[in-house]
C-alpha cells in the first residue's frame, strides 16, 4: 500500500522524489537458528527522509489556492512545520492565549535573512484539522504569516516521514535536509521550551556551520493520515 | 462461616471501598478545540486502605475511566502524545512517590506512528506516606491536578481537581496488613500489570546480543513486544520489529552508541496471563563480542 502511495507522488510530482531508504535488515537472519516466528511480515517502513537526504520535492495548495512547489525555492533555506490548526501541540505553540507566539518569532528573526517559512498540513478528509475553510480561518485566527499548504492525501507527508503536528523540517540551500525533529524541548501543551531545535538549526545553517543537533524525537499530535 | 458473618464482611468490604474512593471535583473543562463537548475521561484518587498509621504508608491510585475508542498515554518512547502530569496538594509532612506506571497496550497508527497507551481503565500508582506525628483520629485530604491529553484520532488536553480523604489511626499497620482490611480491587488489579525486573524472569526470558542487535527468547509465549522508555536506544523499524507473534524479538539498535535498550517487554501466552518484563540500560559488551547480557541484568541495571 506504502508502495503505491510512493508511485501516486512520484506520477504527481513528476520530479525527483527520494524516497526513504529502503534497507535491508541489518541483523542476521535468524531462520537456521530459532523456529521463524509465524505471521512474519517482510515490510520494512518506508516513510520518510534521514539528515542529510535530498529532501523530496513538492506540489501543494495553500489554503488561497496558491500552488508552491519546493524546486521553485531552490537556493534558499526552507522550513517546513507539520501543522494541525486543532492540536493542542499547534495551539500551544500559534494561539496568542498561550502567549509563546513560537514560529511567528522564529519568522520574524530569520524570514528577514531570507529564510522561507511553510506550513504543511496533512490531515486526511473527515479528520482533525481537514478542510480547507478551517485552515483558512486559523491561519488568520492565529495571525500565521505563512502559507498552509493542504497535503490531504499525505503524500507528501509520508515522503518526509511526518509524525506529529507539530514536526519540522529545515533544508538546506543545498536542497538536503539539515535538520528534522521537535521545535523545542518542551513536549508539554503550555510552554515553548528554553531551546528552540529549529532556531539553532537555522543560525548554524546561515553561518556555513554544520547542525550539531541535527535529529530530535519530534512531538505532538500525530499527523492524521487516512487509514 | 455463618451467612451473617459472609454479609457482614461484604458490607465492610463495600464500605471499605466506598471509603477509600475519592470525593470527584471536576476541574474546568480545558479543551482547545473548538466546540468540544463533554470531557472523555473520568479521573479520580483511590487510597488502597482507608486510614493509615501514623509512619506509614498507603497506595494511592490515579484512576482513569477512558472514554470508549480513546487512550491517554504512558510515559514512554511515544511517537506522538504526551503522558499524564499529576500535581500533588499534600498537608504538611506528607510525602509521595513518583508515579509507577502499570503495563500499556502498543498502538500504532497510520504513518506508522508508533504509540504506548491505556484505553479502557487505567491506574496510576503511588506510595503515600504519613508523617510520624500525624494525629490518630484526624483524616488527611490528599489532593492532586491531573493534567492529561486524550485521543481517539482528535486529541484533547483535559485536566481535573480530585482529592481523597485517608484517615490517621493508631492501629492501621505500619507496613500494609490484613488488620486495615481488603485493599482497594482497582488498585490490586493494576499491581498486576506493573513491569517487574528482568532479573525475575529468570529462564522465562532469554535475552542474547550480537553486535548492535538484541534477541528476546520467550519459549512458550505466542506474542512478544518491546516498548521503548524515553531513555531507550532509537530501535531500527520499531514498527515491525517491535512486536511479533511467536517467541523471538529482534532489536537492532542505531544511533547514539551511549544509549541502551531500556524499556517493557511484553508478552502474551496462550493459556496464562501476560507478563511485563523492564530491561534497563541493556548494551552488548564494549568490545562488540556478543556476551548474555543477563548477567549485566542482575541487580542494579546502571549504566557504565
Amino acid at each position: 500500500m506504502k508502495a503505491m502511495k510512493l508511485l501516486a507522488a512520484l506520477t504527481i510530482t513528476g520530479g525527483l522524489l527520494v524516497a526513504g531508504a529502503m534497507t535491508a535488515p541489518a541483523f542476521a537472519d535468524p531462520g537456521a537458528k530459532t523456529a521463524a516466528p509465524k505471521h512474519e511480515k517482510k515490510e520494512v517502513s518506508t516513510d520518510g527522509v534521514k539528515v542529510g537526504d535530498a529532501a523530496p520535492a513538492f506540489t501543494l495548495k495553500d489554503t488561497d489556492g496558491k500552488e508552491h512547489t519546493l524546486a521553485e525555492l531552490k537556493g534558499k533555506v526552507v522550513v517546513l512545520e507539520w501543522f494541525n490548526p486543532e492540536c493542542p501541540f499547534i495551539v500551544k505553540h500559534h494561539s496568542e492565549a498561550k502567549k509563546n507566539m513560537t514560529f511567528n518569532k522564529l519568522y520574524d528573526d530569520y524570514n528577514s535573512k531570507g529564510v522561507v517559512f511553510l506550513a504543511i498540513n496533512s490531515s486526511a478528509a473527515g479528520k482533525q484539522g481537514n478542510g480547507l475553510e478551517l485552515n483558512k480561518k486559523m491561519k488568520t485566527e492565529y495571525k500565521l504569516p505563512y502559507p498552509i499548504l493542504l497535503d490531504e492525501s499525505g503524500d507528501v507527508g509520508h515522503a518526509y516521514g511526518a509524525k506529529t503536528t507539530p514536526h519540522c523540517f529545515v533544508i538546506n540551500a543545498e536542497g538536503k535536509v539539515a535538520y528534522m525533529g521537535a521545535i523545542d524541548n518542551n513536549k508539554n501543551i503550555d510552554k515553548a521550551g528554553d531551546k528552540n531545535y529549529v532556531k539553532a538549526a537555522l543560525d548554524e545553517i546561515l553561518a556555513g556551520k554544520p547542525v550539531t543537533e541535527a535529529t530530535t524525537a519530534s512531538y505532538g499530535c500525530g499527523v492524521k493520515y487516512s487509514n | 462461616m455463618s451467612l451473617v458473618a459472609v454479609a457482614a464482611g461484604l458490607a465492610c468490604a463495600r464500605a471499605a471501598e466506598a471509603r477509600a474512593a475519592s470525593v470527584v471535583k471536576l476541574g474546568p473543562e480545558s479543551s482547545a478545540v473548538p466546540g468540544a463537548a463533554a470531557r472523555h475521561a473520568k479521573v479520580q484518587i483511590l487510597s488502597d486502605l482507608s486510614s493509615i498509621a501514623p509512619g506509614g504508608t498507603a497506595v494511592l491510585g490515579i484512576a482513569f475511566d477512558i472514554q470508549p475508542k480513546w487512550h491517554i498515554y504512558w510515559n514512554g518512547r511515544n511517537d506522538s502524545g504526551t503522558a499524564p502530569e499529576v500535581e500533588w496538594k499534600l498537608p504538611e509532612g506528607w510525602t509521595v512517590s513518583p508515579l509507577r506506571w502499570p503495563a500499556p497496550e502498543r498502538h500504532v497508527a497510520p504513518g506508522d506512528i508508533v504509540d504506548h497507551v491505556y484505553e479502557g481503565q487505567a491506574v496510576l500508582l503511588a506510595t503515600l506516606t504519613a508523617p510520624k506525628d500525624a494525629k490518630p483520629g484526624s483524616a488527611a485530604a490528599i489532593s492532586a491536578k491531573v493534567s492529561y491529553l486524550v485521543c481517539n484520532e482528535a486529541c484533547v488536553p483535559e485536566s481535573a481537581d480530585v482529592s481523597v480523604n485517608v484517615n490517621v489511626r493508631a492501629d492501621a499497620e505500619k507496613e500494609h496488613g490484613a488488620a486495615s482490611g481488603p485493599r482497594n480491587t482497582r488498585i490490586v488489579n493494576a499491581e498486576k500489570r506493573l513491569p517487574v525486573p528482568i532479573s525475575q524472569a529468570a529462564e522465562r526470558v532469554k535475552l542474547s546480543w550480537e553486535a548492535a542487535t538484541a534477541t528476546i527468547r520467550v519459549p512458550g509465549a505466542t506474542r512478544v513486544e518491546f516498548f521503548p522508555s524515553e531513555a531507550c536506544a532509537d530501535i531500527k523499524n520499531l514498527v515491525t520489529d517491535g512486536a511479533k507473534d511467536g517467541d523471538v524479538l529482534q532489536l537492532t539498535i542505531e544511533g547514539d552508541p551511549d544509549k541502551r535498550l531500556d524499556g517493557v517487554i511484553a508478552v502474551r501466552r496462550a493459556k496464562a496471563p501476560s507478563e511485563w518484563y523492564v530491561i534497563e540500560a541493556a548494551r552488548w559488551a564494549a568490545s562488540g563480542a556478543a556476551s548474555d547480557a543477563r548477567k549485566d541484568q542482575k541487580g542494579t541495571g546502571t549504566c557504565h
